[in-house]
């Protein structure tokens, strides 16, 4: 008795994905490594500074990737953002090149303000509370002598001490590209 | 001064067994420099495979396997790519150039790889080298293929030879392109990577030897010959990968990240020399372990000498009392062991440099033809300075042993010692 039903409604199942199918033609679903702990630090060196990209689950930064309701949370993820926002503590490079911060933006669904807040509401298997998200963050700094930037120190071990365990450095510059596992603060060599 | 000439002089006199000691040295020297130099040179030659490459983009499965693949050759793509998707990447702002590669068929154990003209245009490798010819010039018909130094060479093809290439990419296919064969139009120059060994051809021959083909297999009693094809829609509908160059080198992230969330098909873009890297850092665990065991093997030959040293100690009783007799000190009697294994320490690792450069030069012809990788010359630099310095180091270390009997036993011993 139970057994029909279920095939039928595996049936719909089934049927009812293929419409789905139909409709996105085009369309794959796409569900992004998310490994706590993790994160990637991306360095690219160009003619006018360096522009550093992490990506991280947001637990490494604030301690939670929920909704921030209370004020102890609110309070928290503003002073996440806070500390990132102030990236010439984060990083530091070589005086020669002559690097300033420009600027810094912080990405994440839990400031609302991250394109793919409209996407996960697709999602049709998306469901409220079970939500991970990534926080992402770009730093632009000019450079004067964008030639001359040899080293860069990463010190967001320091700075969320609860969050990070390892973090994979990649970089490119005119020269090359190559890349770094760490899992301590450390400077990067970004000559080859 | 009078301390070292004693020492040398003494050495000279125990020189066939000495000889051999020296030996196990200079080998053991050998052997830790060639194992740096290996190590060096095949690093430098991994990452000279593939420069002024941006981006390598293919279906979605590992950086290091996609590099693997797409460059060097090793393994096979878990998946194609859409001809729709690589122009769509292809045409985006940011992005200068690309080249095509499909990938599957071989030539007698050779890959074969089609492609277009932009890939001698724009492939570059070692330091920013663009592909050489040393006869002919690059491929325009369909049915035009252009040899790997290595692939010409070892199957003595000539210019306007005819190929004909093999479905699959074992050695020994059965099931041949006979009915299309490829004319040899272009011969590149050695180039150390594994260019050497592959077969060029046009994307439009690989579809067109396909196009009777049918699930991977020769549909009977349908056959569209040579010229026939030729009047067919040769555009491939799918690719194996292609390799991307940008207008700004500093975007490369950022484009990266646009083709990995590229929602047609699932894609994956990797910069060239982070895959490397991420590749040497799983290798680098062997790198560790043959360097312990070269350490170890120097271990050993200097135990060796120690062996050396110690057994002599009787022997030389009477040497060390005579020197007491005429007035020299404990300490100086220590110090002609100490210097004993410096001087033979110094001479093993000279020795074994030697042996290392000779090595290398002797082997070159024979690895250029045989790899077609040119071995450059060995010249120690800071590092070998100080594997030789720890060497040299751990020799003294080791002569205090037989030093320190030595001197207790010179102030024991009289000149009537019995031998």
């Amino acid at each position: 008795m139970k057994y029909p039903s279920i095939l039928f409604s595996l049936c719909l199942a089934l049927s009812s994905s293929t419409l789905y199918a139909d409709d996105h033609e085009h369309e794959h679903e796409e569900h992004g490594a998310h490994e706590h702990g993790a994160a990637t630090l991306s360095l690219a060196v160009g003619t006018a500074g360096l522009e550093i990209m992490l990506e991280s689950p947001a637990a490494n930064i604030i301690g939670f990737e929920h909704a921030a309701t209370t004020d102890a949370d609110k309070q928290k993820l503003a002073d996440a953002v806070k500390k990132l926002e102030a990236g010439a503590e984060l990083f530091s490079m070589n005086t020669e090149a002559g690097c300033t911060l420009k600027s810094a933006e912080v990405i994440s669904a839990l400031l609302g303000n991250a394109e793919d807040a409209a996407k996960s509401k697709d999602d049709h298997d998306h469901k409220e509370g079970e939500t991970h998200n990534d926080m992402d963050v770009t730093w632009s700094f000019a450079c004067t002598q964008p030639a001359e930037l040899q080293e860069v120190a990463v010190k967001l071990f320091a700075a969320f001490p609860d969050g990070f365990q390892h973090i994979k450095a990649e970089w490119v510059t005119e020269k090359g590209a190559s890349a770094l596992e760490l899992d301590k603060d450390d400077t990067i060599k970004l000559t080859p | 001064m009078i301390l070292l000439n004693l020492t040398l002089r003494s050495l000279w006199n125990r020189r066939a067994s000495l000889l051999l000691t020296l030996f196990s040295i200079a080998i053991s020297v050998a052997l830790l420099l060639g194992v740096e130099y290996i190590r060096k040179e095949a690093k430098s030659s991994f990452l000279s495979t593939i420069s002024g490459t941006d981006l390598v983009v293919g279906a979605r499965s590992g950086p290091v396997q996609l590099l693997l693949y797409s460059v060097f050759r090793i393994g096979n793509a878990t998946n194609n790519i859409s001809w729709q998707s690589y122009q769509d990447i292809a045409s985006k702002p940011l992005v200068d150039w690309t080249i095509p590669i499909s990938l599957g068929d071989s030539h007698k154990g050779y890959r074969v790889l089609g492609t277009n003209q932009d890939y001698f245009r724009y492939y570059r490798h070692g330091d920013k080298r663009l592909l050489e010819f040393a006869e002919g010039k690059p491929f325009a018909g369909v049915f035009d293929a252009v040899l790997g130094a290595e692939v010409a060479r070892k199957l003595s093809y000539q210019l306007h030879d005819k190929i004909v290439i093999a479905h699959g990419a074992a050695a020994t296919s059965f099931t041949l392109h006979a009915d299309k064969p490829f004319q040899v139009v272009g011969i590149l120059k050695p180039t150390g990577t594994p260019i050497d060994r592959t077969v060029h051809v046009s994307l439009e021959g690989i579809e067109a030897v396909h196009i009777d083909w049918v699930g991977g297999a020769k549909v009977p009693g349908y056959q569209i010959s040579a010229d026939e094809a030729l009047q067919k829609n040769l555009q491939p509908k799918v690719i194996t990968a292609f390799m991307v160059g940008l207008k700004n080198r500093a975007a490369a992230f950022r484009v990266q990240r646009e083709i990995n969330d590229y929602k047609r098909e699932p894609l994956l873009a990797t910069v060239p020399g982070v895959a490397l890297a991420e590749l040497w850092q799983a290798i680098g665990m062997f790198e560790n372990v043959l360097r312990i065991i070269t350490g170890f093997v120097v271990i050993a030959g200097l135990l060796g000498m120690l062996t050396t040293l110690l057994s002599t100690l009787n022997e030389r009783r009477r040497e060390m009392a005579i020197l007491r007799a005429v007035g020299a000190h404990p300490r100086q009697v220590f110090l002609l062991f100490v210097l004993e294994a410096g001087v033979l320490a110094v001479l093993g690792c000279l020795l074994g440099a030697g042996l290392v450069f000779i090595g290398l030069l002797a082997a070159r012809p024979w690895v250029m033809a045989e790899y077609g990788f040119y071995l450059s010359t060995w010249i120690p630099d800071m590092n070998d300075g100080l594997l030789l310095a720890v060497v040299a180091v751990l020799a003294l270390l080791f002569s205090l042993i037989p030093g320190a009997i030595a001197y207790q036993r010179s102030l024991q011993d009289g000149l009537t010692v019995r031998v």
